[in-house]
């Protein structure tokens, strides 16, 4: 039961800093433009779905019961 | 020009900045029609999971546990996290800033490593095998697939860095290590997809 807690942290903590970053990226390509930066754009945004999906997991908000079964 | 062109015909001699920046907007394309076909590819078989999943009555079948999300949770944000530091090191490299590059870039290659590492545990410690039930099959087939490409982007990214290390690259010729970052963000994006359907979902 503990394991699960430091997990619960360790995944929400890492999540809020990775997110951060990802946000910051996020800003600064922002108004760039080009193909290439485009497509990191929006691979940036899914990271950051991604950063707040295993954040609501450590927060324990999502993951305990299925979603689908709710 | 044409004896530069000529001299690319041959696949040797210098090329200029002009022929290199035409060059590398055909490669780019390529590379996300390749990126567009794995896509597909992932999205054929997701919505094969969907299917076999709302056609069960119970999911996931009795007997069969789901992998745990805790170490799921962690797990996805190595992977993530090392998306942001292959981000960082394509930067450093555009910065001309060689030893932030090499840095940035080992730190991706160990955490793609290590979420492999917690795939293998995963893989060890589930309660479901592949030909078990569904959900097994679907589980290890997805997160194979995907685990193989992250185990490709690590061979990518160990072969970009020897090249940098060996003068290919520069901070205005760099369309490999573009190639290498892309390929890595869209592994990470499909670990998104993944991580919801198998412990959120």
């Amino acid at each position: 039961m503990q394991t699960a807690y430091v997990a619960d942290a360790i995944g929400a903590v890492g999540a809020i800093i990775v997110g951060f970053f990802a946000l910051r990226f996020l800003r600064k390509e922002w108004g760039l433009k080009g193909a290439d930066v485009t497509v990191t754009k929006v691979m940036l945004t899914l990271l950051v779905i991604g950063c707040a999906e295993a954040l609501l997991v450590g927060l324990r908000i999502l993951g305990q019961t299925p979603l689908s079964t709710r | 020009m044409a004896v530069h062109s000529e001299a690319l015909a041959y696949g040797h001699g210098v090329v200029t900045d002009e022929e290199y920046a035409e060059q590398r907007d055909l490669r780019f394309l390529g590379f996300l029609l390749f990126l567009f076909t794995d896509s597909i590819f992932f999205t054929a078989y997701i919505f094969a999971y969907l299917y076999l999943r709302n056609a069960a009555p119970v999911w996931p079948p009795i007997g069969v546990e789901r992998p745990d999300v805790n170490l799921g949770a962690v797990n996805a944000i190595v992977l993530f996290g090392s998306g942001i530091t292959a981000h960082y090191a394509m930067h450093r490299l555009k910065e001309n800033k060689l030893f932030g590059y090499i840095w940035f870039t080992i730190a991706t290659i160990i955490l793609g490593a290590a979420f492999l590492g917690g795939q293998v545990y995963e893989y060890t410690h589930i309660k479901a095998t592949w030909s078990g039930s569904t959900f097994g099959a679907s589980f290890f087939t997805l997160t194979g697939l995907h685990g193989f490409h992250v185990l490709v982007g690590v061979v990518y990214l160990i072969v970009t860095l020897a090249q940098t290390l060996a003068g290919k690259y520069s901070p205005s010729r760099h369309f490999g290590l573009t190639a290498a970052t892309l390929y890595w963000h869209f592994v990470d994006v499909i670990w998104v997809a993944l991580f919801f359907l198998f412990y959120i979902y």
